[in-house]
């Protein structure tokens, strides 16, 4: 028995090695994307790849402004007199666009991640408000067709973007909702929505109803009881449903890339269309995709014990 | 016909005004692809900024991409872009589907015209053909050439190995046939070095623009000008002998060329890894940049070669004319003619108007058949296209810090 | 199986009715999917009987059914059909084996178990425009890490006709094995142990213990990531969208983004929309049927 017990436990620690080697061998896109965003132009791209580098903040700046080749060498008085985010660009063979007044011509970028910000974060909060009500009514009131209506609102989570986008591009530029905030906050808000419906009422059917029971018997009327005694113990339940719809709002790319250009355009079609003027800068690249990906990192990580539950729309809780 | 074979290279302007005021805009949005011209452009508007208090921002977006991204701004009828820079083949779907503004009064106020050669205006402005009604002003345009690097091809083991090996002395190329030599000469990928970079990406017209540079030097066409008919002149055998040609090229390409277009060309210089590479003009800057081509001091470029009958073609172009009146007349919505679409904003009066200004190209500069480009006609190559000569409120002196005086430039009827 | 408040009771009757309160919570979330959802497909099928294209001023004409007579009489179509089955076959299959697989092995005691599987969960967060842009670079032959850490030398993943789409297919896999890894996951650990004991008692074989008592009880999640998977790769759009734009790899969504939003074939486009929709509207009654199997039990 020894023998066996002792095999296993190598077998055993064989395999968690083999796990971990995984998960590097797993996580090193998401290191060579980090990694280019510190990287100088000219490690971006060489045969073989660059894997120890002197990381500097050369690609940030430059994301975030508008710039020039240069041609020739800058003089070195304007070099001298530079601050010190013009001398990056500077020592990467460019020079920054500036207006009259010596105001820096800033790029795209910032525009689209604001952007990115409103429509996510109010589709999300429209989204999960509507879908919290929504599933409460669901859960606790009985509803002819109940089930088809559930269905019914599943399906249009999944109905592929084009398909709707096509009718919906031709609908918006009648109302003149092509390339607006509003526009995509709707479309977003509709996209979540269905989402937002179904693990709510997973979450409020878990409250017990003996709670607002005893709410109704003092006194409350059942709005009163909503509010006081469903909505805090839904609390995590709504926090969670929320990361999850801002994450599908913050990453979509179809929806906004056929529905704006450039007023409401968020990051995820304005990213890839960045790639540089002359040779692709995958350097400035990374640095806009790291700073997108942030978020999301970040929420992935608070999100992580509620991750299942989202993925199955509710249905499968742990 | 050399300035037409050109259509395609050539870029014209659309305006798309925002409705709403119809006092001068404060604030002005340019859509054009994504090359350093169009960063010069967001330099240079900065003097009209100075002049007008008028904030012009130059939105890039990638070729490949450019002309589904406009048009579905057009069919949008959407409002955020002023003036978009589209590539000359929209000429014809712009101005018959409504998107452009006609700009034939325009013409004549600012004797636009007459400031061109008459193939620019035709070719770049005028649609149908002779109908003297005009979209567009011209604006820029540009050709491709070749880079190469001229450490291999100097290097004295390389010319007696080549000499050897095909009889005559490595040089730039001055026939297509010598170029395939070259380039099967460089291709070692056991070396990690190759032959040639050639456009091989399907959308947008990279595949075409590189087959044209092959076609029209073999003397091909892409159909018949006066009747509009293909068959019989895309098919013929000429054409077909440059499309074998050109398909020869691909075997002597780095790895993974498949779906190649500017950015990966230039790369191919910059990381080394071929001996020649093709790309337009716009896109050299880059490459004599040492910032971003390490190889830069060692970049040599060259026009396209002559085809099997030495027949070749030429580069043409002249400097651009894109003036500031049209960036006024973006401002001043009321007064620019033909309005297209009504206003499409409930609760706001006005209209979406669209002018198209395209560029021009005419005969200025002319890159000499199978040499070495001086870096002067390089850099006035790059500053020709690179927008702007026309009403002389900025020339192109604006982008010639630095550089040394143009070697080739022959000025013809400019204004 | 819930406990429903009682309608009946008098403390519900202060205030609202619980019939108003509900079509106050329910209804407008029913209008609002009508309008943005229902009504666009109604309007779109309208034009799928046209020859209507957005790019002019032209009005549409009706022509009937020739929008879907040419369709589906036209093979081109038909191998983007094809090339989009390919590629749910291989994203999804390559997906059940490493994340079934990669479960299987985390289902045991794993220092810092948590973070390594927040850890794996990461790409799938992820935006898959971005991703797939960034793969670009990982791919690339010649300064690709990819190619450099398997030693693949100048072997072409993007650019190559007939590696692209499987290219596409891996990256899909690396973004979504995770999620198939967490549903078995959750599946395995729900196995109760005294099955294993019985099975180690009655000394049978690890094969026989996996092939009759692990799989059979993973098998119902299982087969919802495998449902919800093939949904979501046979509508896949960004991900092969951004990384090549090869003949290969045109699946029906870039096609049908295609003839929307490039060729302008309005009408066309949304005779081909309705194909599509009511392949996706089967897909998903199957995905429904199951995740309320799994809900039930």
């Amino acid at each position: 028995m020894v023998v066996t017990s002792k095999s296993h436990r190598i077998w055993n620690r064989a395999l968690i090695a083999l796990v971990f080697v995984l998960v590097i061998a797993y996580l090193l896109p998401l290191y060579w994307i980090s990694s280019t965003a510190f990287k100088p132009r000219s490690l971006a791209t060489t045969v073989p790849p660059t894997v120890v580098f002197q990381p500097e903040v050369t690609p940030f700046v430059k994301l975030f402004t508008s710039r020039v080749q240069m041609r020739g060498e800058v003089e070195p008085e304007i070099y001298a007199k530079a601050p010190w985010y013009e001398k990056r660009v500077y020592d990467a063979g460019e020079r920054v666009i500036k207006d009259a007044d010596g105001n820096i011509e800033t790029s795209g970028y910032w525009s689209r991640f604001l952007n990115s910000i409103i429509i996510a974060v109010t589709s999300t909060f429209l989204a999960v408000a509507m879908g919290t009500l929504t599933a409460y009514g669901f859960s606790r009131f009985r509803m002819p067709g109940e089930q088809d209506w559930l269905f019914f609102i599943l399906s249009t989570r999944m109905l592929p973007p084009v398909v709707v986008a096509i009718p919906m591009f031709l609908m918006y530029r009648t109302v003149g909702l092509v390339d607006s905030h509003l526009g995509l906050i709707i479309l977003y808000t509709a996209f979540n929505l269905s989402f937002s419906v179904w693990l709510m009422k997973g979450f409020i059917d878990e409250i017990p109803i003996e709670y607002e029971e005893a709410a109704l018997v003092d006194g409350y009327t059942r709005m009163q009881a909503f509010f006081k005694i469903v909505l805090p113990q839904a609390a995590t339940g709504i926090a969670a449903t929320a990361v999850f719809c801002f994450i599908t709002a913050w990453n979509e790319y179809a929806f906004a890339l056929m529905m704006t250009n450039r007023k409401a355009q968020t990051a995820p079609p304005y990213i890839p269309s960045q790639l540089g003027s002359g040779v692709t800068d995958w350097t400035v690249i990374a640095a806009g995709t790291f700073l997108f990906l942030v978020p999301v990192a970040v929420f992935t990580f608070l999100l992580r014990k509620h991750l299942l539950r989202g993925v199955t729309f509710g249905a499968i809780r742990k | 016909m050399s300035t037409k074979k050109w259509s395609g290279l050539l870029a014209g302007a659309v305006f798309a005004l925002a409705c709403g005021s119809a006092s001068a805009a404060e604030k002005l949005t340019i859509l054009w692809a994504q090359w350093d011209p169009a960063n010069y452009l967001q330099e240079l508007v900065k003097d009209y900024e100075k002049q007008t208090g008028t904030k012009v921002t130059v939105e890039t977006t990638p070729w490949p991409d450019f002309q589904t991204k406009a048009f579905r701004e057009f069919a949008a009828k959407g409002d955020a872009y002023d003036l978009v820079v589209g590539d000359s083949q929209w000429l014809g779907a712009g101005s018959t589907a409504g998107h452009y503004v006609e700009l034939t009064d325009f013409f004549k106020k600012h004797g636009v015209a007459e400031s061109m050669a008459p193939a620019t205006v035709e070719g770049y402005a005028e649609y149908p053909k002779g109908s003297k009604k005009y979209w567009a002003v011209p604006l820029e345009g540009d050709a491709t050439g070749w880079s190469y690097r001229k450490d291999w091809f100097e290097d004295p083991k390389e010319m007696a190995a080549f000499k050897k090996k095909y009889g005559y002395d490595l040089a730039v190329p001055k026939t297509w046939a010598h170029m395939r030599d070259i380039a099967e000469f460089f291709h070692r990928p056991d070396q990690k070095r190759y032959g040639i970079a050639i456009y091989t990406d399907n959308s947008y017209d990279a595949l075409v623009m590189g087959y044209e540079n092959v076609l029209f030097g073999y003397g091909g066409d892409l159909g018949d000008y006066s009747t509009y008919k293909v068959k019989g002149v895309i098919d013929s055998k000429t054409a077909v002998d440059a499309l074998k040609f050109y398909k020869e090229l691909y075997k002597f390409t780095p790895p993974g060329w498949g779906k190649v277009f500017f950015m990966e060309d230039n790369q191919a210089i910059t990381e080394g890894l071929a001996a020649m590479s093709m790309n337009f003009f716009a896109f050299f800057p880059a490459l004599t940049n040492p910032a971003t081509n390490k190889n830069a001091k060692v970049t040599g470029y060259f026009a396209n070669p002559g085809g099997p009958d030495r027949k070749a073609f030429r580069c043409t172009r002249r400097p651009g004319h894109l003036d500031y009146q049209i960036l006024e007349e973006a401002g001043r919505s009321d007064k620019v003619p033909g309005m297209v679409h009504q206003g499409r904003r409930a609760g706001k009066v006005g209209a979406t108007r669209r002018l198209h200004l395209q560029r021009e190209s005419a005969e200025v500069g002319e890159i000499p058949q199978g040499h070495p480009v001086q870096p002067g006609v390089l850099r006035d190559h790059v500053h020709g296209q690179g927008l702007l000569g026309g009403a002389g409120i900025c020339g192109a002196a604006r982008f010639d810090e630095q550089a040394p005086a143009p070697v080739h430039r022959r000025q013809q009827g400019h204004g | 199986m819930l406990a429903r408040l009682d309608s009946g009771s008098a403390s519900a009757r202060r205030g609202l009715s619980d019939i108003a309160i509900r079509n106050v919570f329910i209804i407008p979330t029913i209008i609002f999917l009508v309008v943005f959802n229902i009504f666009p497909l109604i309007y779109s099928l309208g034009y799928s009987f046209t020859d209507f294209r957005a790019s002019t001023s032209a009005p549409a004409q009706f022509i009937g059914l020739d929008n879907y007579r040419e369709l589906l009489s036209d093979p081109y179509i038909w191998t983007n059909f094809t090339i989009t089955a390919k590629y749910v076959l291989v994203s999804v299959g390559g997906q059940v084996l490493v994340g079934f697989g990669v479960a299987l092995l985390l289902n045991r005691k794993v220092p810092a178990k948590g973070l390594v599987t927040t850890l794996l969960l990461l790409p799938m967060m992820m935006s898959m425009a971005v991703v797939g842009l960034f793969w670009q670079l990982l791919y690339s032959p010649s300064w690709g890490i990819i190619n450099y850490v398997l030693g693949l030398d100048d072997f072409e993943w993007l650019s190559n006709a007939d590696v692209a789409l499987y290219a596409v297919a891996l990256t899909d896999i690396w973004m979504w094995s995770p999620f198939v890894m967490l549903l078995s996951l959750a599946g395995l650990s729900a196995i109760p142990q005294h099955l294993y004991e019985a099975a180690a008692i009655d000394r049978a074989t690890r094969w026989y213990t996996f092939t009759r008592i692990t799989l059979p009880l993973v098998t119902p999640l299982l087969l919802i990531a495998i449902i919800f998977r093939t949904m979501e790769a046979f509508k896949t759009f960004d991900l092969a969208f951004i990384m090549t734009s090869m003949d290969t790899t045109e699946l029906i969504a870039i096609r049908l983004y295609k003839m929307a939003f490039q060729e302008w074939q309005t009408g066309k486009s949304c005779a081909l929309a309705y194909i599509v929709l009511i392949m996706v509207l089967a897909i998903t009654n199957i995905y429904v049927k199951y995740l309320n199997q799994a809900k039930a039990r």
